[in-house]
């Protein structure tokens, strides 16, 4: 019963539903909140949510393509930009941090100019010397100037979340350098599997795993070394990079897969 | 939708049961789950998602409220287009379904 109150709860809440659509999906979950089976429930729950996250893309992009891609990279900015934040402040370099901070900060904020007018400085300040990779920090200011936020409106509740999340990391990371590293590396891979499964509803987060894939891609620093390429091919079994870069290639391959499906169910096929 | 690609079976399933008649979205979940004997129930979110995507396409519109018991709810009825889609659905499964049956032997 409490499953079936959070079925009708839901029809009420989500966002992305006309009153219209609100009062039909109510009706038409009415039959399986009364079913005992519980799984049926839980189906007709996960259809809510996707369908949900599906018309908050519709009505976010117009149906527009391309504005769906660039909400989506400017998404993946966002992530990308707490993690050089992370790695900046593992390093100790405090005033490159600071404006990776502003940053994600203004990024989260929704705001259109800002973030593009801090990614040079950020190319500067933060890619040369901080210790983060020069070809992520680069990365990071390509998807932020091609990226649009979201929906195209300031959004101050994500700008207090973002805030509340770099004061954590500026608590936490500089205590904590070497396992920093790894964790920016595996909260990375939790982020682009999440977005992956929302990427499936709403093609923004797929496009945005697919851009945090590629940028992790590209600044790993062992790619441009040729030694580690030779033991690659020669080490039999293979070593921890090449199941790093395995990982790593198969999350911009699946990426791009379900935001180019993702794009064409939910906004329509390319022409 | 480009008619090249194979229709999936929710939209193929929305697509014929509105060929009938138009229908709300509640009535039209109703007659899928008894056109196909009870073999597909679309979840409620599917069945929307489906509409919402047929009706962006132009394969469906929304038509005035129809009246009953309770409020009054959005019908949908096939397009033009929406027809010539089933139809070139159909079509394409009857192909299909004569490949198979050839090689099963029932074509006599």
């Amino acid at each position: 019963m409490r499953r079936g109150r959070l079925l009708q709860w839901s029809t009420r809440s989500l966002p992305g539903f006309d009153p219209e659509l609100r009062r039909e999906l109510s009706e038409s979950v009415t039959e399986a909140a009364r079913s005992g089976r519980c799984r049926d429930r839980s189906a007709e729950l996960v259809g809510l949510v996707g369908l949900s996250f599906t018309m908050q893309a519709r009505r976010g992009t117009g149906d527009d393509r391309v504005e769906t891609v660039r909400q989506g990279v400017r998404l993946a900015a966002l992530v990308v930009a707490a993690q050089v934040c992370a790695l900046a402040l593992a390093h100790g370099r405090l005033a490159a941090a600071a404006l990776a901070a502003g940053l994600c900060i203004a990024t989260a904020a929704g705001a259109r100019w800002v973030p593009v007018i801090l990614a040079g400085p950020v190319v500067v300040l933060v890619g040369f010397g901080s210790g983060v990779p020069l070809a992520m920090v680069a990365g990071l200011a390509m998807v932020t100037v091609i990226g649009t936020p979201h929906d195209g409106r300031r959004c101050w509740r994500g700008a207090c979340l973002a805030a509340v999340g770099v004061a954590g990391l500026a608590a936490v990371c500089p205590q904590l350098p070497a396992v920093t590293t790894v964790a920016v590396a595996a909260a990375g891979a939790v982020v682009v599997g999440a977005f992956l499964l929302l990427g499936w509803f709403d093609p923004r987060y797929a496009v945005a795993a697919t851009a945090i894939s590629a940028i992790r891609l590209v600044s790993t620093a062992q790619l441009a070394d040729f030694d580690v390429w030779a033991a690659l091919v020669s080490t039999s079994p293979p070593g921890g990079f090449f199941v790093r870069l395995t990982l790593m290639v198969f999350g911009v391959t699946t990426g791009w897969l379900v935001a180019s499906r993702a794009l064409d169910r939910c906004v329509g096929p390319a022409v | 939708m480009s008619s090249s690609q194979p229709m999936r079976e929710p939209t193929f399933l929305v697509l014929a049961a509105l060929a009938r008649h138009p229908a709300h979205g509640y009535r039209l979940g109703k007659e899928i789950e008894e056109l196909s004997e009870g073999r597909v129930k679309l979840l409620a979110g599917t069945l929307y998602a489906v509409l919402d995507r047929l009706h962006r396409d132009g394969l469906v519109v929304q038509g005035d409220p129809e009246p009953g018991d309770g409020p009054p709810r959005r019908t949908y009825s096939i397009t033009a287009e929406g027809r010539v889609a089933l139809e070139h659905e159909v079509r394409r499964l009857q192909a299909s379904a004569a490949i198979g049956e050839l090689g099963l032997g029932w074509s006599g």
